[in-house]
């Protein structure tokens, strides 16, 4: 017996959706912190030192510290989505320490000896041409002025967002929602690919001194509504 | 001097142009996929570990620049220094192949009676020795 045609086509189309509901199911993702294992789901990936990252579970919620000491470490979590469909991240985030930059030392180093942030927050694009991976970094510095967009000392695939800036709301909670996909665009000028993952770093080991924040209730991968 | 001439000053004949062809692609193809894969083995593997965009350019990128511009200058000229040897040495097996060919030809027609020449140097002079030993018993 002859198989009709359709199924060739069929069969596909169908893998096609069960891939691409599996790659939505998870959305959006939150990250509360309110459990002991809630790193469990995180890689931690080391460049220099350990900075401490600890889940603090309280009765009002989790949240995430981290206090680094002439340290570079940070927490990765693998995710894919489009953020054409989903391009919302939103997070809570408290800065206790900012690294100390040095004035003076400014003049005379280069960026890379000032590039740690009290607290970053990545959005990472891979490519399958490693050289090609880019990301967005939002981060809040204690003097470069809000929604500053740089291009990092390291590579020029990397664009730094500042979105809060300065001592004023040190030591307390605040909530930032950035829209990723229109942030991509304003940086890169064009639009994004899909996210691969998203990372939390507090680094101190270009200024060899000592920072410290909390990040808390992170969100990825939804829309505006 | 037209184009089919020209081709003909570069190769010998057919098969010289085929193995040439056949040592060109045997080259370049394995090489190119070995290269291609080794790469990405070595940094695409390497930098999904690092998975930091700053970590891979700060370790990764630079080491692959590197290679790539070493890979760029030594590929080449290793393809060029095979393909010239090649040359040579194909053309010394089948330059002598078209002449025998011909020659053969004319002795088959009766315009010649004496033997078939070949540099001694050149791969086929044990055959071309044997066709004459072969053409002498003939005549006898």
């Amino acid at each position: 017996m002859q198989k009709p045609k359709f199924i060739y086509i069929l069969i596909p189309a169908l893998l096609f959706f069960f891939i691409y509901y599996a790659y939505a199911y998870n959305l959006p993702k939150r990250f509360l912190f309110n459990k002991e294992n809630a790193l469990q789901e995180w890689q931690e990936k080391i460049f220099k030192n350990k900075v401490l990252y600890v889940v603090e579970t309280t009765q009002e919620g989790g949240y995430l510290s981290a206090r680094s000491e002439k340290a570079c470490s940070g927490l990765l979590y693998k995710i894919s989505f489009n953020t054409k469909k989903s391009p919302m991240m939103s997070w809570y985030w408290k800065v206790k320490e900012f690294p100390e930059k040095n004035i003076s030392a400014k003049k005379e180093d280069g960026w890379i000896e000032k590039d740690d942030y009290a607290a970053r927050v990545y959005v990472v694009f891979p490519s399958w041409n490693f050289m090609n991976i880019k990301s967005i970094e939002y981060i809040w510095d204690e003097s470069i002025p809000e929604e500053t967009i740089m291009t990092s000392p390291y590579f020029n695939n990397i664009k730094l967002i500042v979105i809060e800036s300065g001592r004023e709301n040190m030591d307390q909670w605040v909530f930032e929602k950035r829209n990723i996909y229109e942030d991509y665009r304003k940086a890169f000028g064009r639009a994004p690919s899909s996210v691969g993952a998203i990372a939390l770093m507090t680094d101190t080991d270009n200024t060899l001194s000592t920072a410290e924040a909390s990040y808390k209730d992170i969100q990825v991968g939804y829309r505006d509504e | 001097m037209n184009k089919k001439n020209k081709r003909k000053m570069i190769f010998a004949n057919k098969i010289h142009r085929e193995i040439f062809l056949l040592i060109l692609m045997a080259s370049l193809l394995p090489s190119l996929i070995i290269t291609f894969s080794l790469y990405y083995l070595i940094f695409g593997v390497t930098a999904t570990q690092f998975a930091f965009p700053e970590a891979i350019a700060y370790n990764i990128i630079p080491a692959a620049r590197k290679v790539r511009m070493i890979l760029l200058a030594s590929f080449p000229t290793s393809i060029l220094l095979i393909l010239t040897l090649a040359y040579k040495i194909t053309h010394r097996i089948i330059g002598p192949f078209d002449r025998i060919i011909r020659e053969l030809d004319e002795c088959i027609e009766g315009k010649k009676e004496r033997h078939i020449r070949v540099r001694k140097t050149d791969k086929f002079w044990p055959l071309v020795d044997k066709i004459n030993k072969l053409l002498d018993k003939c005549k006898k």
